[in-house]
Formats: C-alpha cells, structure tokens, sequence
C-alpha cells in the first residue's frame, strides 16, 4: 500500500524521481506546454500554456501558483520566541501575532544563510517558510531553548492567488474579513468547510494572498477557487510568470540573485544583509543573535564586498547573465535577474556589483550585451543606472480595504 | 554584589595556576570552587576510615617546569622521585620486562640487539615529540589570535624541525598519523614491551593501537617527559598532593580568595559580554574578567549557555568527543602484597598489565562497542601510608583501568563488581596473597567521575587529545587561544591547548594570554 502511494507521489520522468504536490494533477490538467522543472525535489511548472499571458494575469486579474514545495517549518513552544531572535536578524518580540515578517538568517560570520518569510500564528506558534532545506541549522540553533522544530513540508500545501481580482475572488467565496486583512497580516478561516490559513502576502508586488491548509483538502479547495474564479479571469501559472513579476517588485532569490552561504564554495561569494541591501532587517539592538558580532564588525571596516543593485539599462534587451563594466572596460559585476519589463516598459536587472565605496564610479556603469537575433550575436554596450527597487510600485498592493474588480 | 578584577570558576591545577598568576599581577581575584577543596580531580578524598588521597589522580607524571619556575614552586615541598618511576610489564607466563625511568632508558628483561633496535626507536619517538614539546608552551594561532609573535613561534618551530635534516623531516611527516601497533611491530619483538608501549599510547584517550593517529599519543607523553620540571616525575607517595598543594600556597599568598561549595550557575552576560556569575546558593559576584578552568562542554553549553552562543560554535562544542573512557580503581590492602616468588613488591614500581599489543587492540574493540573489557589492561602504583593514619603500614594501589565504556551495554549494576573481580583476579595471579589483605575498595567509573567531579562525560582530559582536537583546533576552531566569543570570559582547563594530565600548561599559556589582552 505505501509502495503504491510512494508511485502515485513521486514523478519518475526526471533523473531523480520528483514529488507530486497535491494540487500537481490540477496543475498537469491546465498544462499543454509541457515545461517542468524540479523545484525542491518536487516536479513544478515552469510555463504552463502561455508565459506572457500567465504574467498577464498576475497583472490584470487573478493567477494561482502552486507554493507547496516551499520548506515550511512550525515552531512550537514557550520559548519559540527567544529561539526566532537568536535564529534571525529581526526582532521577533516586536512582530504581533497573525502578521508575518520577511526576514533573513546568517552564519557566526554574519553570512547570509537563506531569507524566508515568518508566520506568528500565535504567541508561542510560528511557521517559517524557506527557499533552502534548513532543518539541521534549525535543530541545532534550538539547542538550549524550549522549543519544538516541525518540518510540515510534506504535510502542509499552498497556493499563491495574486492579481488585482484576488480580493474579490475570495469576497465571493464567503472569505469575511478579507477587506480589513492588511498587508502582511494573517488569519484563520473555511472556504466551504475547509480549514485555511490565509495571509496578505506575495511574491509579485501585486494585491494577492498566500493561503495553506493541509494536504489532504488540497483538491476540495482548488475545484472550489477555481470554479469560482470563472469571471475573475483566474490562471494557473508557472515560474516564469512569477520570476517576472517578481524582479519587477526587486525581490532577490537566494541562490539566483546570492549564494547561500552554506552552498557557496569560495569565501568571496558570501553576502551580510548590507550587500544585499536588506540591511534595515538587521535589529542590532536586539539581544544576541547569530552572526551579530561579524555585522557589527563588518559595519567599522570599509566593505569591498559586492552588494546587489537595482538597474535600469537603455534599450530594450533583456540583460541576464550580462558584465557590468566601469567606464566601458573595468568589469565591476554580473547581471543575475534581468527581463523587459512589461509594466515599467523598461529593460530591468538586478546585478551584483563592486563599486567600492567612491560614488563616482554609479554615473559610468555599462552593461555588455550579447543579443541572438536570428543566429547572430549582436554585441551591445548599453548605459546603466542604479535605481531604488521596486521597480513598479501598485497602489492596490497596500489598499486597504482592496478595491473590488 | 561583591566585585573582583578576576573570577576564576574550579580549582583544579589549572584554575589554581591561573588564580595565582593572576593574583601575582596585583589583581584582586577570587577562585570559586563547587567542591569542598582545591585540587579538581587531583583533590584528595576520604577513603576509608579517615584516610584521605586523590582519588583520581595516582598518575604520577611530570609538571611542567615552566610552571614551577613561573610560580616559583619549588620554595614549597614538592615531591619527586628522585631516580624516576620504573614500570613493570606484568606478564604472568613469562618473566616481567622492566622498563628503566625516562620511558625506557634502560629495560631489564630483554634480549641485547632488541634494546638495541628499541634505543634507536626510543631515540626517533622522543626526537619526533619535539614538535610538540615546542609548541606546548605556546599561544594557538588561530582565527582571534594572529599576531606576529605567534606565527613567527610557529615559524620558527617548523624551521627547527626542518633543520633537522630533510631524511628526518620526512620520517616525522610518515610517521606523524601512524598508529603505534605499526610501529613497534616494524622494529620488536618482545610482546610485553610491544604491550607497554601501545598502553602507554593510549592510556585514557579513545583509540587503540592499530587506530591511525595512535602513535600521536606516545608523543604527546614524551613531550611532556622532556618538558617537565627536571624531566622527573611527582612521587608516587604523595607527589601529585604536594604538587596541589604548592599551587594553593602559592595563591593563597598572592592573596586570592577562595570560595568553596559555590558552585557557579550560570555566567552573567549582556550583549555577549561577561560581567559576573551566579551561584547555585542564590550569591553574585561581578568581575571584568572571568576564567572558566572547567570542561568547555561545561562552560559553553551551561554556563554561558547555547543562547548567547552562535549555533556554528555550539555545533562544535557539542560534536566534541568527551565521554571518559578510564575508570578508578583504589584498594588499601594491608601491606604490601607478596610476588608469586615470595620475593616484595617495590612500591617505587609502576605496573602495567597490558601483555601484547593484541590485548591492547581487544581491550580497545570492546570499548568500541560498548562492551567490558574481557581482560583488562591497567596500570597501579602502590603508596604507603603514612605513619600517622590508624592504617599504619598499610598501602594503597591506584589503579586506572582502560577502556571503560562512559555508557555501557546494559547497565552497571552487576557490571562494575564483575570489572573491579576481573583486575583483582588478574593481580591475584601474580601476587597470590593480593585478595586476602583487602581492607577496602572503591571503584569509580566515568559517568560516576562526572557527577562528582562536575567534569562533563567524566574524561580526564575534558575532550579527547587526538590529531583533530590539539593546538589550534583545542578545545576547538575559533576558541583555541583561550578567549572565547563571550568578551571577558577566558578558558583555561585541560580542554584547552596543549592540556594533558598535570601539566599546567593550558593554565599557564591563558594567564599569560590574560595578561597581555587585558588591563586591570
């Protein structure tokens, strides 16, 4: 019998065979492209019919993305709390329950280890949503604290409905409650019977929520949005959509845009908060906490280390994995997310860069880029500018109530 | 809340020597001591019947001199045995290998081109230990601890040992994470002392002598051999008491003050600095500098506590391999037992049981799994009590039995009667009228030493002493130059480099350590 269901879980197409989420044969029904990747072990769409119009829907009306293969840990106990402070960068006395926090975590040198979002579910109850594996670090950071480490990957399920009409997809499916959720706020409710936990949260910059349950109502509760977001022009995306929207909202991915410092081999590739300008997480006020000592080190030396920027380059070719050059010759970096922007109508990237700590060098920055159009490359040298992210900014992510469309 | 400049938390030899050095500098510093006495596990106890010894210590190795000559030690009693301590290889079939003072200077008992073959081995091992000896009394260079001073010492002991010649330097490098077992059987071939050697090369560390990196411990040994006071070892009647109590004078007139039964609780820290201690009593006591001569488990995982800790550092800390593998067997008889020859046991002797390499290795593959040794190795000195006590011309045998497991198989509970009757029935074989004069006997076992001794896992020397916890990886990477990331608080015990028996040096090298970091 668990043989049978092991088969029934797991995808055996790729190398190594993949874990089905429980929303994958809703998922594998939208599909007609046949762009699958592996995502965290699990077989994950990366277009699904139609990449632009997937983006599209993030957009203008409502897309659904599958969040289950994120790592989701719970944290129980009386001193969960003390145990999240050490554990993160932020402080975590001052984040009420049912919000939720973006937040990082570092290595004794002040390395960033992952970023992730938290969930206070109550005073004592947290859940942690994380790109990378980190049940050992979180273990062994636990030692000595009252506390309880749950990995629910395999038990709790998400979905992501962002886009404009999200709101009212969920007003229409009885969701009270959901005009007064404020951005990074969270609460507990049914659709239909089924017992959700919803948050204002997203990995677009657009209005939209995160919603988890457990895996055994997975397919009850997306018939029912799905059905029901006929007229709100619902979609099911893939990860190319989503990867769009959220370099337009200057999101960085670890492992894309830094390396996790404990994947990174050579010790030039780690980043502190500050290189990648997340630097205001840091709460250096707060008692002891992993890797304080090294930030606070870091803070009195003069940082040759590369941070990451917000870009805007001239013309219109996209720029990924392009050298960022000084003056047109003195590479200073590489581009590590770039598209054309639909929305700011521009060509956007993030990149990281070593500029040191002169200015001048911000107003001469060039990026290289190498433009297959019809089997020949087309080499350009374009102007960059450095930008403050995001790169769109939506009034309705932050409405509050949502409009109703 | 009374203040000091210095707390030193246990008054082991370490402690002690930090306290006094300390003090010596004009700093006002108080020793805090959880048992009723100094001494740590070199203290003396009650035994039997009013009569008090080290219960763990019998081990009547050398102190380093540059301890007595820092502390000027040698103004109080110490106890030496002037002519050094010869060991007895006990072999009950054959006759007995005695091996001379100075880890076999001389051997009786042995064919002529074997003590030949053996001089130029023991010359190649007490050659080779130079490395550590060298490095012994220095400052680990490590991630806290670069400065010019300690790398050009670490330069300068590389060069010494390349200028020994390039066929030498070699042979150390081929050598270095050798196993014993290897060693000797390319060069001997009398089984006892092949036995001895291995014992001696893995006496209270966790590996046997076929185990690659076990001829580091015979290094280790004769490094301490060379480095000591004299290169003579503490009497066995009384010299390792002599040597605690020299250390107590010697502080107690540098005026520290001292406070038995306060076992500390917790340290006091804010923002990752130490201001003072708690005691389990309820009392506080603050100081700038604080100095834990305690196992690193101890001080890190309770005093200091994970939560003020990075996870990186308590991963390490508890990765650490620190279950006591030898137990303490103390026995007064009523006088000195007879050999199976009639002829008197010479209590000036050191004696080993370990008859072949092979026992060794069997001893060791049972403490691997858990299991009790089938004939246990050991080692005994015998010391006469004094004239004084009620048990006038009565002795006691100190043995330390190897290879016992910290946890067991199954549990003690008829276990540690079977363990005590197999050395006694072992002795008994050679000294026939050994059973009938016991007055008394006690037997303590790891997990026993480290309730009583508050030392975590009970080991002897907090952590094991292998190739990947020495120098600058002792007790481990990033606290091995004695500072630690808790600003004002020090380590200083036998966990810390080079650590070791009675030494002292760990105690040493952090005062010296203290003394140049630190103002008053």
């Amino acid at each position: 019998m668990t043989q049978l269901k092991e088969k029934k879980d797991r995808d055996t197409t790729f190398s190594k065979p993949l874990f089905r989420s429980p929303f994958y044969d809703f998922f594998a029904a939208q599909e007609t492209e046949g762009h699958w990747y592996d995502w965290n072990g699990y077989k994950s769409p990366t277009i699904l019919s139609d990449e632009e119009l997937e983006y599209f829907s993030i957009r203008s009306t409502c897309s659904v993305f599958d969040i289950t293969p994120l790592n989701k840990y719970r944290i129980v106990g009386s001193q969960a709390e003390e145990f999240l402070n050490k554990l993160t960068v932020r402080n975590v006395a001052k984040q009420n329950v049912a919000t939720v926090k973006y937040t990082l975590w570092c290595d004794q040198e002040g390395f960033v280890i992952d970023d992730g979002t938290l969930f206070r579910i109550s005073d004592n109850d947290f859940r942690l949503c994380s790109q990378e594996k980190h049940l050992p670090w979180l273990i062994d950071t636990s030692h000595g604290f009252d506390v309880e480490i749950i990995d629910e990957s395999k038990h709790v399920c998400g979905i992501s409905l962002q886009g404009p009409t999200s709101a009212s997809l969920l007003r229409l499916l009885g969701v009270n409650g959901i005009d007064n959720l404020k951005p990074f706020h969270l609460f507990q409710t049914k659709i239909s019977n089924i017992p959700i936990m919803i948050s204002r949260t997203g990995f677009t910059g657009d209005l939209g929520y995160e919603i988890f349950m457990k895996n055994n109502v997975a397919n009850k509760f997306i018939e029912r949005v799905w059905n029901a977001g006929t007229n709100h022009g619902i979609t099911a995306i893939g990860y190319n959509a989503l990867n769009m929207a959220r370099i337009e909202a200057g999101f960085i991915v670890a492992n894309i845009d830094f390396i996790s410092s404990d994947h990174a081999i050579r010790p030039n590739r780690c980043r502190r908060p500050d290189d990648l300008g997340l630097g205001w997480l840091v709460d250096l006020n707060k008692g002891f906490f992993n890797g304080k000592k090294a930030i606070l080190n870091s803070k009195l030396e003069d940082s040759e280390a590369f941070k990451i920027y917000a870009l805007e380059i001239d013309g219109k070719e996209p720029a990924e994995g392009s050298v960022i050059y000084y003056n047109k010759k003195d590479e200073v970096g590489t581009v590590t997310s770039a598209i054309w922007s639909p929305m700011a109508k521009k060509s956007i990237a993030l990149a990281q860069l070593k500029l040191g700590s002169s200015k001048s060098k911000m107003e001469n920055l060039w990026v290289e880029i190498y433009s297959l159009k019809e089997l020949q490359y087309h080499k350009l040298m374009k102007k960059v500018s450095i930008v403050k992210p995001p790169f769109i900014n939506l009034a309705r992510r932050s409405a509050c109530p949502p409009s109703n469309c | 809340m009374k203040s000091y400049d210095v707390i030193v938390i246990g008054a082991g030899h370490n402690g002690l020597i930090v306290a006094s050095k300390l003090a010596a500098s004009g700093r006002r510093v108080l020793l805090l001591e959880a048992g009723d006495t100094y001494g740590g596990m070199a203290r003396s106890e009650v035994l039997f019947e009013g009569f008090q010894a080290p219960e763990l210590a019998s081990n009547a190795g050398g102190i380093s001199k540059d301890v007595v000559q820092d502390l000027g030690l040698n103004k109080y009693d110490l106890l030496f045995n002037e002519d050094g301590i010869k060991t007895v290889g006990l072999n009950i079939e054959n006759e007995s290998v005695i091996f001379g003072s100075n880890f076999g200077k001389s051997i009786e008992g042995i064919r002529k081109e074997e003590f030949k073959r053996w001089k130029e081995l023991r010359e190649k091992f007490f050659n080779q230990s130079h490395l550590f000896q060298s490095l012994a009394s220095q400052i680990p260079v490590g991630s806290n601890h670069k400065t010019v001073r300690s790398k050009a010492n670490l330069f300068l002991t590389a060069a010494k040992l390349r200028l020994q010649g390039k066929e030498q330097f070699q042979e150390l490098l081929r050598m270095i994470t050798m196993c014993i077992a290897d060693l000797v059987e390319e060069e001997l071939e009398t089984s006892s002392l092949k036995g001895l050697i291995s014992f001696d090369s893995t006496l209270g560390i966790k590996l046997g002598p076929r185990s690659p990196t076990s001829y580091l411990g015979l290094l280790y040994k004769l490094s301490q051999i060379k480095a000591s006071y004299q290169e003579k070892s503490l009497s066995i009647n009384g010299g390792v008491t002599s040597f605690i109590n020299a250390l107590f004078k010697s502080a107690e007139e540098n005026g520290v003050d001292f406070v038995f039964k306060g076992k500390v609780s917790s340290l006091i820290i804010s923002d990752s600095v130490a201001t003072g201690v708690k005691l389990e009593n309820g009392a506080e006591y603050s100081a700038k500098t604080i100095v834990s001569s305690i196992s690193p488990v101890n001080t890190f995982l309770d005093l200091v506590g994970a939560q003020n800790l990075e996870t990186d550092l308590t991963r390490r800390i508890r990765a650490l391999r620190y279950s006591g593998n030898t137990s303490k067997l103390n026995i007064i008889l009523e006088e000195i037992p007879k050999l199976h020859n009639s002829q008197n046991l010479d209590a000036n002797y050191r004696y080993v049981y370990a008859p072949s390499l092979d026992s060794v290795e069997s001893n060791f593959n049972s403490l691997k799994y858990n299991e009790l040794p089938s004939d246990p190795n050991f080692e005994m000195y015998f010391s006469k009590i004094s004239s004084e006590s009620s048990l006038n011309g009565a002795v006691m045998a100190s043995i330390c039995i190897q290879n016992t497991p910290y946890s067991l198989k199954g549990d003690w509970k008829n276990s540690k009667e079977v363990l005590m009757n197999k050395v006694i029935s072992t002795i008994q074989k050679w000294a026939p009228e050994f059973k009938k004069g016991i007055l008394f006997t006690s037997l303590l076992l790891p997990h026993e030493t480290e309730k009583k001794y508050c030392v975590a896992g009970g080991h002897w020397h907090h952590s094991e002493l292998q190739i990947d916890s020495l120098y600058s990886l002792r007790p481990t990477f990033g606290v091995s130059d004695y500072s630690t990331p808790i600003d004002g608080l020090f380590i200083c015990g036998a966990g810390t480099h080079p650590g070791g028996n009675l030494f002292g040096l760990s105690g040493l090298n952090a005062a010296k350590r203290i003394l140049r970091e630190s103002t008053k």
